[in-house]
């Protein structure tokens, strides 16, 4: 339970963090936290024999993360309004909850109910150190090529005491995006006249290309006829591994890499 | 005043060809998108191809701006307009969630704005209205369909068409077939089922609800492992589909299954989700389906436009059905039964193990999520979506915006009876492109890759051989649609965020496509 509750706590988390986009998507139903706990431990003590530890039902009694009562208390923020004469009136159920207990256990179940919806990418997966380290290795230091660019002793030292394993995984498969990104795609802008520009990319497509150049200058281009645009991008052989990995590959490495303290 | 008086009047005739126009003799007569884009892609076949052709590869150099209208309502969706503008009598019919707007197609000033005080519901977009006689039908994200005056801007009816306590809501643009206002639904954050229903235009009346599932006791019921799954399945009904009058079908996908990425507790094919269905729009009764992606673990659905062709195959003149699908595959079915004619990749796709002997692709249980992550190609957003793609007839091609893109997908809920979604993917490369492909076939005939990865946008073409789309960043782009070379472009304010239109009016072609909050209007003089 304590486990789920956490698990609660940091999609709430989350939820604070990408409010501006979870909005959207789910504009009711905030939970808190004190008080989902507390509504945790009335339904440990009065509901999770029949309905299940995690609220998902049992051969016994039925699934209340999909009952629709309990939807209709979460979409509506009732906080148990409506689930209080349920409790006192269905066959079993025998509950005198006061409107407290019933916000809390309310607030319990609204925090399940949005804990197993679409909450973005969890940066904490488990079971990523699944793989052989000395397969990883391996790969690192042969097929793979890892060690045509970066050394372990250079680097790469302490790299597992810098990143935890889920953004080592992100970083060494799409080094490009998301965080830590340090890197940009070069871009140069030969003009007709010769002249030359170079720069970290900011912008382009068949029209125009916008550029920073070292002193910090932004300049924009338009790609006319006799404009020559060239692009390196820093991660050209990471990509390049997308079409070969196999997914033992990638948790071996994943799992040596942890290794580099 | 006047403008409306004249309108009321003109609106009352092109009523009347728009009822007739859902009674023609055969599909290939619905293709005379002249003066009018009456329903979400213009005409019943989901071609999006206008025979209009004042504006060409020769002329296009001249298109330029004539309006613009931009969207000041806040809503809970925010100002993007996702909508398929329509336009029907020199009048522009668009939504985003909660609100309708009629503006003048000549000059881009507002008529009238409908606002519907929502209850709440999720708001990621609304696809767009449907208009039948003197009326226009719109879906609210909170499970509403309303039904208002074309003249006054003023609600005649509203209908529930789901229940968003458990999910739901509205997105879909409608559309009319007949005396049946088509309604999908959408919702992808629960373990519901998915359906589409139809209703009197006149009253609001439910004619009859389909499920995306089977009934339990049919066949394709085992394609579950037990009724409790088949009923919280999924396969939301998300984007408008096609249909033919000839053979009285009507044409469209179902989403994916639920719960979306642990699939551990569904065994099967999970039927009726991730499928393509052809109905009968007078009873609701299934006639045929075919399933480009069986099991789905990855958030693929099958919504994609189901466009109809009518062309030769091995010598045969045959009524087809195409879809570039999500996950990555090009299907051409014999739209008469649903039989696949071709199964092939359009896109990068790592996830199959090759097709069945339906011609539906066998999907790899080892490119499944799993908790410690498993490469997949594509990703979550998919080679394809939602965003409407194009047939030209002149040229044969088959166009639409695909993506190839690699990301990993981990199960976070590893319960016996996972819910919800039980994990996510995690991308993080993709490369976007415009590609033209020989419909017979699927293989490619010309693609265009865009500079940078980003956004995509629906696709237009035209008797002048050209094709308008949006780009990746914030531009409205117009191709050869022959040979792919970019023949103009103007930059907008935001990507084109629906399909682009034309019509045309006093002799003018106009171009109209949505970016962000606003509607661009360009004409050729």
């Amino acid at each position: 339970m304590k486990k789920l509750f956490l698990k609660f706590m940091y999609a709430a988390v989350l939820c604070g963090l990408g409010a501006v986009t979870l909005h959207a998507q789910f504009p009711q139903s905030p939970v808190d936290p004190v008080r989902s706990e507390s509504g945790s431990k009335i339904y440990a003590a009065s509901c999770a024999h029949c309905h299940g530890d995690d609220a998902r039902g049992t051969a016994n009694a039925p699934d209340l993360l999909r009952s629709v009562p309990v939807l209709h208390d979460r979409r509506q923020m009732l906080y148990g309004k409506e689930l209080a004469p349920l409790l006192t009136t269905l066959p079993g159920h025998n509950f005198k909850f006061g409107e407290k207990e019933l916000g809390d256990l309310s607030q319990f179940l609204t925090a399940s109910i949005n804990g197993i919806l679409r909450s973005g990418y969890n940066s904490q997966p488990t079971n990523l150190l699944s793989g052989d380290a000395k397969a990883g290795e391996a790969y690192f230091n042969g097929v793979g090529g890892c060690s045509k660019c970066h050394s372990t002793t250079g680097d790469f030292a302490g790299l597992g005491k810098r990143y935890s394993p889920s953004a080592l995984q992100q970083k060494f498969l799409f080094p490009g995006s998301g965080l830590f990104v340090k890197r940009k795609v070069q871009v140069t802008v030969k003009l007709a006249s010769g002249k030359t520009y170079t720069g970290d990319l900011v912008r382009i497509d068949d029209f125009t290309v916008t550029l920073r150049e070292k002193s910090d200058e932004t300049l924009s281009f338009n790609r006319i006829p006799g404009t020559k645009v060239t692009t390196v991008n820093p991660f050209a052989a990471h990509e390049g591994l997308l079409d070969k990995y196999t997914d033992t590959d990638i948790h071996n490495l994943t799992t040596y890499l942890v290794t580099l303290k | 005043m006047k403008l409306l008086t004249a309108s009321a009047i003109a609106l009352f005739l092109s009523s009347t060809a728009l009822y007739a126009q859902a009674k023609p003799d055969s599909a290939s007569n619905l293709a005379k998108l002249t003066d009018s884009w009456p329903t979400y892609n213009g005409d019943y076949s989901g071609r999006r191809y206008s025979p209009l052709n004042k504006v060409n590869t020769t002329t296009v150099k001249q298109l330029s701006l004539a309006w613009s209208f931009r969207v000041e309502t806040t809503t809970a969706g925010g100002r993007r307009i996702s909508a398929t503008p329509l336009e029907v009598n020199g009048v522009l019919y668009f939504t985003v969630p909660s609100h309708v707007w009629a503006v003048d197609a000549r000059t881009g000033h507002k008529l009238w704005q409908f606002d519907w005080a929502s209850k709440g519901g999720e708001s990621i977009g609304n696809r767009g209205a449907a208009v039948l006689g003197d009326t226009v039908y719109f879906e609210t994200e909170d499970c509403n369909l309303v039904a208002i005056d074309i003249h006054t801007g003023k609600e005649k009816w509203h209908a529930s068409i789901g229940n968003p306590d458990q999910f739901y809501f509205g997105s879909v643009a409608p559309v009319i077939v007949k005396n049946h206002v088509m309604v999908g639904i959408s919702g992808d954050d629960f373990d519901i089922p998915g359906y589409i229903e139809a209703h009197d235009p006149e009253t609001g009346a439910l004619q009859w609800r389909w499920y995306t599932h089977p009934n339990p006791g049919d066949p394709e019921a085992k394609t579950w492992p037990n009724d409790e799954a088949m009923l919280h399945g999924g396969g939301m009904t998300w984007v408008a589909g096609t249909y033919d009058p000839e053979l009285n079908l009507y044409y469209f996908g179902t989403g994916n299954a639920q719960p979306v990425i642990n699939g551990a507790a569904r065994p099967g094919a999970n039927l009726y989700t991730s499928t393509i269905c052809a109905l009968n729009p007078d009873t609701g009764k299934l006639v045929w389906y075919f399933q480009p992606n069986p099991h789905d673990t990855h958030d693929w659905d099958a919504v994609q436009t189901p466009v109809l062709i009518d062309g030769i195959v091995e010598g045969k003149k045959r009524k087809l059905l195409v879809q570039a699908s999500r996950n990555g595959w090009y299907f051409l079915l014999d739209r008469t039964n649903g039989k696949a004619l071709l199964s092939t990749p359009f896109a990068k796709q790592n996830w199959t193990l090759g097709v069945d002997s339906k011609g539906s692709p066998i999907p790899n249980p080892e490119k499944m999520a799993k908790p410690n992550g498993a490469l997949v190609a594509p990703n979550q957003a998919g080679a394809a979506n939602w965003y409407p793609p194009s047939f030209s007839p002149a040229t044969g091609l088959f166009y639409v915006p695909a993506y190839d893109a690699y990301s990993v997908y981990y199960i976070y809920d590893n319960n016996k009876k996972p819910e919800g979604w039980a994990g996510n993917d995690r991308g993080g490369w993709s490369r976007a492109s415009l590609r033209a492909l020989d419909y017979k076939t699927g293989k490619v005939r010309w693609n265009h890759e865009w500079p940078s990865a980003g956004g995509r946008s629906g696709i237009l073409t035209t008797a002048g051989n050209l094709l308008f789309t949006g780009d990746t960043t914030a531009n409205l782009v117009a191709f050869n649609a022959t040979t792919g070379a970019i023949l103009w472009h103007a930059g907008l304010g935001s990507i084109v965020s629906n399909g682009p239109i034309t019509y045309e009016l006093d002799g003018l072609q106009y171009v109209v496509a949505a970016a962000g909050d606003m509607l661009y209007g360009f004409v050729l003089r």
